[in-house]
């Protein structure tokens, strides 16, 4: 009776056709099985991919640019991760026909039969039951097939694709940037009626409009400002006061405005500095307030207490003595927030943020002294004609931050990108060396931080209009102190007029006067650009020329 | 001799069998061999419940290993009706069965048989005259109370089926069922049985006290005036050749390999890692504490054809012709718990291997979910 078990020819021929079938079957559900799983890691990966690219792209248009490094990095790592912890996930849901056919069986309460059927041929290969089981699982194919247990061919997590592309434009169509004005005209004329002309490609209303923006913010600032205009002998004009978190208002009223940028080149600090700043600034007895104060470093240079100047000349229109000149190659790195940053690393994702506000046709924004960004010397630059006295503008009527000056090398000051927070660079109570320093109220571009002084830059004709309201310390000339001309700073770096032989001077005389290409301003410069635009006048060079010659 | 009540359905079951032609075996052929057997088992399982009451599962284990082809060691206070459970099963399979009574001056001669002058017609030789152990079915009853060398003597006749007498190889005519009972109790002057001879029982089952609703219906139907009788389910000329045939059929019960990879790291796992007997390499199941403090041997190999032999049986008579996790679980515990030697610190705490296998059919569990 054993012997009736055993197989014969025709018969294991015949069990052999079907065990073919049964293993189509369980092929045929492997692939849509693996299909699937394929489908879901690119679906998680594509929509990390896009809601990152989502993010940057929000970030790029309306977050500051410190905190877009960061976040770049942060998404790059975040898809990386996402997409090694997708592909990981699909190798390991990966099927083999075993293991297909382990699911199959499991999925289809077929008690192993399918797994038994197909490991049939290396264990049970002789069994006389093997048709039997065979004949069992192809009965129940019904339960196991494509059909019953993978019908979609598409996996359910594709969907998050076009969800998250969905969120990449909502993001882009929420963040893009407004309509960029048009280029404004060169305008001659006082800054009065200046800003009574609304720049080139821009409607009267819409420089009202701007006007009005600016005037709120203003008003914004002054509720803010502890010290007001003229007061105490304070240099600061209205709403030079700070406006940080950290800043605290200068107790003796004496106006620490004019105080240095910490590495005295007048580079405004960016976001991420000022939390350091913040506590930095509170020691007075820092190395930048010793800049500030005067303490000539060792061969340094002489104090110039009293005398109002932001900074000495040399420093910042002749690129400053050698220690100034360290202590700016050491403190750059800080002010652009990447003290610790290489290159490498921050070049991608500023390239990226670039691309990605070219691509919305946002307006370029400055890098702080990276080459790859040069402002046209003279184009923009702008030096706030004013007495000795120490002014410092208003911040940035939308809190981003002050325009800062520094020297470039042909002498000019350079608008430099706006803060993005509106603090300003000057935190704490100023000591009364930093009142009293070589620097103060010099009106050097770059001894100023960018933000206070005569070398300071007014961004907003109103803040000029201001500073004329406000008056100066002693209140002389209100009002005719300060206007707003594109020029050099070279010449009031320097306390001298602004001379056509100098080279510095004519070059930048020449920028102004040819109308150059001004590069494409903020929002909230827009304003200013008829400012900028202006086109002096014999009659307020002269005017220029009697201060800077007054002695 | 008559056939039970399962006779006609057996029967019908048995002319299916043997029409199947013998150049091979269709699927129609295999669904009557599974039906057959799984009658022939629910009708010994009846006959055996006519006379036992309760049990169910212990007479599940023994049947299962019967068609395994394998012993059973059942272990058991006395009184429990383990010697009626082997008398019946040996009636209700209407095969030759042979009781020994293990003593202490038991011969090894007294079990295997021996040469005995025989005269015949004034012609003097010598005859072997067969002991007990020529049988269908042998109860070994008490076997811790012989010696070892008497234990020993079963050894060849349970593994090899022969038995070797004064130079000659006798074979022991299939099927060769040994039903061997301990004794727990009393254990002064008795012999526990070495791990070899352990080994070779394929199962290992415990006979406890019966519950209270099973110790009614006992005395009850043990004191009345008529006793159960049992009929037998197969004929006598046919019942050991209708048993191997069914012994066939249960190795013809496939397994999937991960099935038997699953077996092999259930056995892998009875051994601690500690041990220097330990294989090298790695392990599927993660090495359990317990196991490495109390387990001072694991299992042999033939633990895991126990594991398959008995969840071939329950495949069958679950009406499937391959093996699945549960029927390797069902017959885990007296397939392995006879296997696992235990330690003294096991002794000490009162761990019981059934504890510990349990644990490791739980990790298995997990593992294969």
């Amino acid at each position: 009776m054993v012997a009736t078990l055993r197989w014969t020819t025709g018969q294991r021929m015949t069990s052999i056709s079907r065990l073919a079938e049964v293993s189509a079957g369980i092929k045929a559900l492997r692939r849509r099985l693996n299909s699937l799983t394929a489908q879901r890691a690119f679906a998680v990966a594509a929509a990390m991919v896009l809601l990152a690219g989502a993010a940057l792209v929000g970030l790029a248009l309306r977050a500051p640019k410190n905190l877009f490094e960061p976040c770049a990095w942060a998404a790059l790592v975040a898809v990386c991760a996402v997409s090694v912890y997708a592909v990981w996930r699909a190798r390991r849901a990966w099927l083999s026909i075993l293991a297909t056919a382990h699911l199959a069986d499991r999925r289809a309460a077929l008690d192993d039969r399918l797994a038994t059927v197909l490991g049939a041929p290396r264990s049970n290969a002789d069994s006389a039951l093997l048709p039997l089981l065979i004949e069992q699982t192809l009965a129940q194919q019904h339960e196991w097939g494509v059909k019953t247990l993978a019908p979609h061919r598409l996996a359910h997590r594709l969907l998050s694709v076009p969800a998250a592309l969905a969120v990449l434009i909502a993001v882009a169509f929420y963040t893009r940037p407004a309509a960029q004005p048009g280029t404004l005209p060169v305008l001659a004329g006082r800054p009065e009626q200046m800003a009574a002309q609304p720049p080139r490609g821009q409607s009267a209303g819409q420089a009202q409009s701007a006007l009005q923006q600016s005037q709120v913010a203003d008003a914004n600032r002054g509720a803010v400002n502890p010290n007001p205009p003229g007061a105490s002998g304070s240099n600061q004009p209205q709403g030079a006061s700070p406006t940080g978190p950290g800043d605290a208002p200068d107790p003796a009223g004496s106006g620490h405005t004019d105080q240095p940028s910490p590495d005295g080149t007048g580079a405004p600090r960016t976001g991420d500095d000022q939390a350091a700043a913040a506590g930095a600034d509170q020691q007075p007895a820092d190395s930048r307030t010793e800049q500030a104060a005067g303490e000539p470093p060792e061969g340094g240079l002489p104090s110039m207490q009293g005398t109002g100047a932001a900074k000495p000349a040399d420093t910042g229109l002749e690129g400053g003595t050698k220690m100034e000149r360290r202590r700016t190659r050491e403190t750059v790195p800080r002010e652009r927030g990447d003290d610790s940053t290489p290159g490498w690393k921050t070049a991608p994702a500023m390239a990226l943020r670039g691309a990605i506000r070219e691509a919305f046709g946002a307006q370029p924004e400055p890098q702080d002294g990276t080459p790859s960004e040069p402002e046209p010397p003279g184009a923009v630059a702008m030096a706030r004609i004013g007495t000795s006295e120490a002014e410092e503008p208003a911040p940035e009527p939308d809190g981003s931050g002050e325009a800062g000056v520094e020297p470039d090398d042909s002498g000019l000051q350079a608008e430099l990108p706006a803060r993005p927070d509106g603090n300003r660079v000057d935190k704490g109570p100023a000591s009364p060396a930093q009142v009293k320093g070589r620097d103060a109220g010099r009106g050097v571009p770059g001894a100023s931080s960018g933000t206070t002084g005569p070398g300071g830059l007014y961004k907003d004709r109103r803040q000029a209009g201001a500073e004329k309201r406000g008056g100066s310390k002693d209140g002389e000339k209100p009002g005719g102190k300060a206007i707003a001309i594109r020029l050099g700073a070279t010449s009031a770096s320097s306390g001298d007029a602004p001379r056509p032989d100098n080279p510095a001077d004519a070059a930048a005389l020449a920028a102004v006067t040819s109308g150059r290409a001004l590069p494409e301003l903020s929002p909230e410069q827009s304003a200013d650009a008829a400012l900028q635009k202006v086109e002096v006048s014999q009659e307020y060079e002269a005017i220029v020329r009697r201060i800077f010659t007054r002695d | 001799m008559s056939t039970t009540a399962c006779s006609p359905t057996h029967a019908a079951g048995r002319e299916r069998a043997s029409a199947v032609p013998t150049r091979g075996l269709d699927t129609g052929a295999a669904r009557a061999l599974l039906e057959d057997f799984q009658t022939v088992y629910t009708c010994i399982r009846a006959q055996l419940a006519t006379v036992i009451v309760g049990y169910d599962d212990v007479i599940d284990e023994i049947l299962t290993a019967l068609f395994a082809g394998g012993h059973v060691l059942i272990e058991g206070v006395p009184g429990t009706g383990k010697t009626l459970l082997v008398r019946s099963l040996a009636q209700a399979l209407n095969l030759s069965f042979n009781r020994i009574q293990f003593t202490v001056d038991l011969m090894p001669a007294d079990i295997t048989g021996t040469r005995v002058l025989y005269e015949q017609d004034g012609q003097r030789e010598l005859v072997f005259a067969r002991g007990p152990v020529f049988a269908h079915v042998l109860l070994a009853d008490e076997i811790n109370r012989a010696t070892p060398k008497t234990q020993a003597a079963l050894l060849e006749a349970m593994a090899e089926r022969q038995v070797t007498a004064a130079g000659a190889t006798y074979e022991l005519p299939p099927p060769f069922f040994v039903l061997a009972t301990l004794n727990p109790i009393e254990m002064e002057g008795t012999y526990p049985l070495p791990e070899a001879q352990l080994d070779r029982f394929l199962f290992k089952v415990f006979l406890p006290y019966p519950g209270s609703a099973e110790l009614q219906r006992i005395i009850g139907t043990t004191t009345g005036g008529t006793l159960a009788q049992i009929e037998p389910v197969f004929p006598a000329e046919s019942a050991a050749a209708r048993l191997e045939e069914l012994k066939a059929l249960v190795r013809e019960v496939m397994v999937a390999p991960h099935l038997e990879e699953y077996a092999a790291a259930l056995i892998r796992a009875t051994i601690p890692h500690s041990s220097k007997f330990a294989p090298a390499g790695p392990a599927l199941l993660p090495p359990d504490e317990e196991i490495s403090r109390y387990v001072a041997f694991g299992s042999s190999p033939r633990g895991g054809q126990a594991l398959l032999l008995g969840a071939k049986v329950r495949a069958l008579l679950a009406g499937r012709v391959n093996v699945t996790y549960d029927d390797i679980h069902r017959v885990a515990v007296p397939a392995l718990n006879h296997r696992l030697v235990l330690n003294f610190a096991a002794r000490a705490d009162d761990v019981d291997a059934r504890r510990l296998i349990d644990r490791l059919l739980d990790a298995g569990k997990r593992l294969h979910r």
